[in-house]
């Protein structure tokens, strides 16, 4: 989910950078220790990113919103590198969408990365990890997971612009409004994802299944 | 057209704000951007944004690029002052609206003058972590790569009928996702030992 660039407050814009950077800041201590043991790991990531950012830039504008809807990919990439890489991988995809496409932006970063990358990644993990503990498939497993990010980053935004919005009328009327604003194409977006992520995680296992041993995804 | 949507190209040219130091430039842009979020009347972020469409097409961008760009910016921005104007609250639409438009024309400005090596060059000396950087410029430089495997894996699925139905749609979608992650495995392992010939060291 991506909120236009100048659509937040300045205050709302730097309380959401607030929120993203220590998780930000965790994936790239992460990825320091880990790219030691396995050096191929930074190239991995950046490779993920690109990937999110194929994913993610198929925008369906949601005008009475505010924003624009798509695909996330950030539960395909947390099932695979796990939530806090995903949330810096997705950190990076953001940051070439808002220059290069003006899709997000600069000042909406901080909430972007909160809700795409860390509602959506951690959504899509212990969901992914859950399911698979009580021996669903592959498939399965990713189509909730997948449904799930998508929805909780989606709940997450509608919240970012009803807190930052609403102004002097009730906060959860705004939330709510918002929330139904997305439903045309939430719901859909959503299933669309699950069907991406189930997908994925079913053709992986099935054709390359040493990529989810050495990930550690299964 | 697919790549001046998506790429530097026109940060590539010579011309008289390519040759600006990219972080005058950030740091010009970022005071801009603020001034914008901060302003109480929509004056300063439409004089903003109608400065940046001029240099920009004094630099010979195509409008067509621009416009596809903006597009989803300017809808969501035009359809939030039109639900203002239904609110009586014409002051606060045009506000938004122009706060959007300023700012967003503002990025573009940057990302259209200034390659992306340069700004993360610049970024670096703001002090951005160079592990973020690096993952940054290899995502940059591979999404063309990604891209275009993407697009030969569609065609073929479309080509043999994998999006003829909602059903398949949805399999072949997977299947899509799928193969992009497997290919972006392989192809971090052959970069990584690409780059380990050439004396990378982590």
């Amino acid at each position: 989910m991506h909120l236009s660039e100048g659509i937040l407050p300045m205050k709302w814009a730097a309380a959401w950078y607030a929120v993203a950077i220590p998780f930000v800041a965790k994936g790239i201590a992460d990825v320091k220790k880990k790219a030691k043991a396995e050096p191929y790991f930074k190239p991995l990531l950046g490779m993920m990113a690109a990937a999110v950012f194929i994913i993610s830039c198929m925008p369906v504008p949601v005008p009475t919103a505010g924003t624009c809807s798509h695909p996330c990919g950030t539960g395909m990439s947390a099932i695979l590198i796990g939530p806090v890489m995903s949330i810096l991988v997705t950190s990076i995809a953001l940051f070439i969408q808002a220059l290069f496409l003006a899709h997000g932006g600069i000042t909406t970063w901080g909430a972007d990365i909160a809700s795409m990358g860390i509602a959506g990644s951690f959504a899509a993990y212990f969901t992914f990890k859950l399911l698979r503990r009580f021996k669903f498939s592959f498939f399965a497993s990713g189509f909730v997971a997948g449904v799930l990010a998508d929805w909780a980053t989606y709940a997450t935004t509608s919240f970012e612009l009803a807190s930052a919005l609403h102004g002097n009328k009730p906060l959860g009327r705004l939330f709510i409004t918002i929330l139904i604003a997305f439903i045309p194409t939430q719901l859909p977006l959503g299933i669309l994802e699950g069907f991406l992520t189930g997908g994925m995680a079913a053709f992986v296992a099935r054709r390359r299944p040493d990529i989810l041993m050495k990930l550690k995804a299964t | 057209m697919r790549n001046e949507i998506f790429a530097d190209t026109f940060a590539r040219r010579e011309n008289i704000f390519t040759r600006i130091d990219a972080r005058i430039k950030i740091a010009f842009i970022a005071a801009s951007i603020l001034t914008i979020l901060s302003s109480k009347t929509p004056h300063a972020p439409f004089v903003a944004a109608l400065l940046v469409i001029t240099a920009l097409s004094f630099l010979r961008v195509p409008f067509k690029i621009l416009a596809l760009r903006l597009a989803a910016p300017l809808g969501i921005a035009l359809t939030l002052f039109l639900i203002k104007i239904f609110y009586c609250e014409l002051n606060s639409g045009l506000l938004i609206t122009a706060k959007t438009m300023g700012s967003t024309l503002l990025v573009l400005f940057l990302s259209m003058t200034t390659t992306l090596d340069r700004l993360l060059a610049a970024c670096r000396w703001f002090r951005v972590p160079g592990l973020w950087i690096e993952i940054c410029l290899i995502a940059y430089r591979y999404i063309f790569v990604l891209l275009e495997d993407a697009i030969t894996v569609y065609d073929a699925q479309t080509l043999r009928l994998g999006y003829s139905s909602p059903i398949k749609a949805f399999r072949s979608i997977g299947c899509l996702a799928g193969a992009i992650i497997i290919r972006a495995y392989d192809q971090s392992i052959a970069t990584y030992e690409a780059m380990m010939m050439r004396g990378y060291r982590g």
